[in-house]
């Protein structure tokens, strides 16, 4: 066993570029699902242009914490703490970013949203840190980060992240969660042999996994009611379906008024 | 829309602020950024799109009611049950 956990994550090549492929055309598949069933659940599909420009703000802010800020500020306080490895597997200088991006999907609330706000944040780290994995190559590792959040969101229809209550906690926990896994093992089994040469023991695939996958996932489920809250507060058009309500209410109460005087 | 514009501009200034005191101090976390800028100018940069975007939703958030102005106007006043209408849905 103990072989096993040290031993290297590295296929042959042909092996990771079969893989590569199939997980593009899972991908594009996924992609298509979710415009298809988000159609199916009534969802709005076509964004506004305050959408647009929520995303625009949202993604630039994931990617400033994402490479400067919490580089700045919080990692290097995580650092002088004890087991400091097992703290950053668990991914707890995401906690500000899974906030902006419980935001972000609160305040557009449509399909396709995790999967914008998280390219458009993997884009522009490929533009503005150009390194070994500004290729094209690596869309994919961008890609699936937001993919399954998006399935989920679709899955769960309309009324998702609408109020600030119990049932948002499981939602930013599932969301929170598939962000991280598979995104994170694609890119250490796959994408980093394949295309950077780097590789990781078995070890710390599993262990890095599983604690981004827990540590993701409980920052999203405790920061998703005040991610509400907040775009509740920004926007009421992020709240259409609690307008329409208020509004048929309203109309009611008019009418039994007008009928009554 | 108004206050997303409003929320933009201020988190806007305050990156531009961070990243001027991060270009006077010579911050450098070591990564290779764009043209060897600093970081510093990396969050000055990402400040200017906020802004932009910003710019563009105060833009935006205006549109309507210039619209509506523009638009001709009864000759009599509207009744006062005539539902309000929502600035903020653009």
């Amino acid at each position: 066993m103990g072989d096993l956990w040290q031993s290297t994550v590295q296929f042959p090549t042909a092996v990771n570029i079969t893989v590569y492929i199939i997980l593009v055309v899972l991908a594009l598949s996924g992609l298509y699902f979710i415009w298809v069933r988000g159609r199916a659940a009534g969802f709005t599909m076509r964004w506004s242009t305050q959408d647009i420009l929520v995303l625009a703000i949202m993604g630039v802010l994931l990617e400033v914490y994402d490479n400067l800020i919490g580089d700045q500020f919080v990692t290097p306080v995580l650092k002088l703490l004890p087991a400091s490895d097992i703290i950053h597997d668990f991914a707890i200088n995401d906690l500000p970013y899974m906030f902006l991006l419980m935001v972000g999907i609160a305040l557009i609330r449509k399909p396709y949203v995790a999967t914008a706000l998280v390219f458009l944040n993997f884009l522009l780290m490929q533009l503005l840190y150009p390194g070994d994995k500004s290729s094209v190559l690596w869309w994919p590792y961008g890609i699936y980060q937001g993919l399954l959040v998006d399935i989920y969101f679709v899955l769960r229809g309309q009324h998702i992240f609408e109020v600030a209550n119990i049932r948002a906690f499981w939602d930013g926990l599932i969301m929170g969660a598939v962000r991280a896994v598979p995104a994170v093992t694609i890119s250490a089994v796959i994408l980093g042999p394949l295309l950077t040469g780097s590789t990781d023991t078995f070890g710390d695939v599993v262990l890095n996994g599983s604690l981004n996958l827990v540590g993701n996932g409980l920052e999203a489920a405790i920061t998703a009611g005040l991610a509400i809250y907040v775009a509740h507060s920004v926007s009421r058009t992020s709240t259409h379906e609690v307008i329409a309500q208020e509004d048929v209410a309203q109309a009611a109460e008019v009418s039994q008024k007008g009928g009554a005087s | 829309m108004n206050r997303i514009a409003l929320v933009g501009v201020i988190l806007g200034v305050l990156l531009v602020a961070d990243g001027l005191y991060m270009v006077a101090t010579n911050y450098n976390d070591g990564e290779t950024q764009l043209f060897g800028l600093l970081d510093g100018w990396i969050v000055v940069i990402s400040a200017g799109v906020i802004l932009l975007a910003s710019l563009l939703a105060f833009v935006f958030t205006g549109r309507p009611a210039k619209t509506a102005a523009a638009a001709p106007q009864p000759a009599t006043p509207q009744p006062a049950t005539t539902p309000e209408v929502k600035s903020e849905q653009a």
